[in-house]
């Protein structure tokens, strides 16, 4: 079986400046991964690559064995998961709409969807009888964050890129979000649904938290690609920065 | 006063319909035209710096200047009403198509990065999310257009299209104050209502995109 996501030699080279350098990476098919990095490292545009936002200057990117520049990109992108900061909701439908944009895309019709949206929303723990009339802007980031997530999912896709996903939550409601995703990605993998998820993010708690893999990227570089426990014991100087800036807190206390 | 409403009533009833027709066309050959140009220049930004110009530069002409340049045109100067709707068309196709342009060029850009990453394609990204959220910033454009339509379309009486420019023309040359008021008044009230009812409207669309209470 191809990994899920492959970077073959991935270079990207915008007004003079490399924003990506030779990168290899392969994802199996079920695992979650964390891409971890500075602001302007480079993370999110290996995430954008993925669905086609953005394509390499250099080198190939492959899902499920197939390069991504070939083919039906509209297809590409239905059948990919898409969750950022702050969810990026259509603030002029309803949530309803909102988590069933996909489906209705692909020409569903609009009048049998109730009974998804509310097994949806139930999935991201949001009552559908209360909030699916609603419009994004009466509900809280949490809340929105959520219905992001439902949105994703809707028609169950195989691969989930999430950029930041909780990056504009406060820290309570993060530690919320975190435990609720963690528990819907088991829960689908019980089902026998499991998702092969990317996950773009500065936190490397949440990576811990969330991914078997952590890939850190510095200046458009692969400088690491461990197991979470490897990765907080690594020798890595770049890695060992990371590590130790999350013990600071812990240090001072001490 | 009742004698001159009684000599003059029907004629203020035909100019203003006459008046509101020479609007009425242009708006909507204006809007046929500027809201797909509109369209088209957030589709190929290079072009949007010239068409601007260009519509802007129609906007900067005297209004009679433009009537004048018409009436030697072939076609259209055999009618009087012709050269009236194509010269408000041209007045009315800047204010349409620049807010039809700023208006969907300023979208939140996540909204509009997700409606690709979703897999939208071109047409249902226009009808689905930029068309429905910029509704009422397009409807200000359709205002503006119509309002200054409106006072303009006053002028082609000079050209011999009719409206209420007629009185106006009329009252001037004759020294009588009570004929350019009977041509005024009316426009004034013409270009109110329009106001007030393109507002209404604009609101509404507003109002459904940034919705705070539940219906």
């Amino acid at each position: 079986m191809p990994p899920a996501i492959e970077y073959r030699d991935v270079s990207l080279t915008t007004g003079g400046r490399a924003i990506l350098d030779h990168v290899h990476l392969a994802l199996e098919s079920g695992t979650t991964t964390a891409i971890l990095g500075r602001s302007g490292s480079g993370k999110t545009t290996l995430l954008r690559m993925v669905n086609r936002l953005i394509s390499p200057t250099t080198g190939r990117v492959l899902v499920n064995g197939r390069d991504v520049a070939m083919g039906d990109l509209i297809g590409l992108r239905r059948t990919i998961g898409y969750v950022i900061q702050e969810a990026g909701l259509f603030p002029h439908l309803t949530i309803a709409r909102n988590v069933m944009m996909v489906p209705e895309l692909a020409g569903g019709a609009r009048a049998g969807f109730a009974p998804r949206v509310e097994e949806l929303l139930g999935m991201v723990g949001l009552d559908a009888a209360q909030f699916a009339g609603r419009h994004p802007a009466q509900l809280s980031g949490g809340q929105r964050q959520r219905v992001g997530f439902a949105r994703a999912l809707a028609a169950d896709p195989p691969l989930l890129l999430m950029d930041e996903p909780f990056g504009a939550l406060d820290p309570l409601t993060r530690a919320e979000m975190q435990g609720m995703l963690r528990a819907l990605l088991a829960r689908l993998c019980e089902e026998g649904r499991q998702k092969t998820v990317l996950l773009v993010t500065h936190d490397l708690d949440e990576a811990l938290f969330l991914a078997s893999r952590i890939v850190l990227v510095e200046s458009g570089r692969v400088v690491a690609d461990l197991a979470p426990q490897q990765f907080l014991h690594s020798a890595e100087p770049a890695v060992e920065a990371y590590v130790r800036a999350f013990h600071r807190a812990e240090k001072a206390r001490a | 006063m009742s004698a001159f409403f009684s000599q003059h009533g029907t004629e203020i009833v035909t100019l203003t319909i006459e008046h509101l027709w020479l609007t009425g066309a242009a708006i909507l050959f204006a809007t046929a035209i500027a809201v797909p140009l509109g369209i088209l220049l957030t589709r190929r930004q290079r072009l949007a710096g010239p068409v601007l110009t260009v519509a802007n530069i129609i906007q900067t002409i005297p209004s009679l200047a433009l009537f004048g340049f018409l009436l030697p045109v072939p076609w259209l100067g055999d009618r009087a009403a012709r050269i009236a709707i194509v010269a408000l068309t041209g007045y009315a196709l800047l204010p349409i198509l620049r807010n039809t342009y700023v208006g969907i060029r300023s979208i939140d850009p996540a909204v509009i990065d997700v409606a690709h990453a979703l897999g939208m394609t071109d047409r249902q990204r226009l009808i689905k999310v930029e068309l429905p959220l910029a509704a009422g910033v397009i409807l200000a454009g359709l205002r503006t257009a119509t309002v200054t339509c409106v006072g303009i379309a006053t002028i082609a009486a000079a050209v011999g299209a009719g409206g209420l420019g007629e009185f106006i023309f009329r009252g001037v040359a004759s020294v009588d104050n009570r004929l350019v008021l009977a041509g005024a008044i009316p426009a004034a009230a013409l270009a109110l209502a329009a106001d007030t009812l393109l507002s209404f409207a604009e609101r509404r669309f507003f109002s459904q995109d940034q919705l705070q209470e539940t219906k």
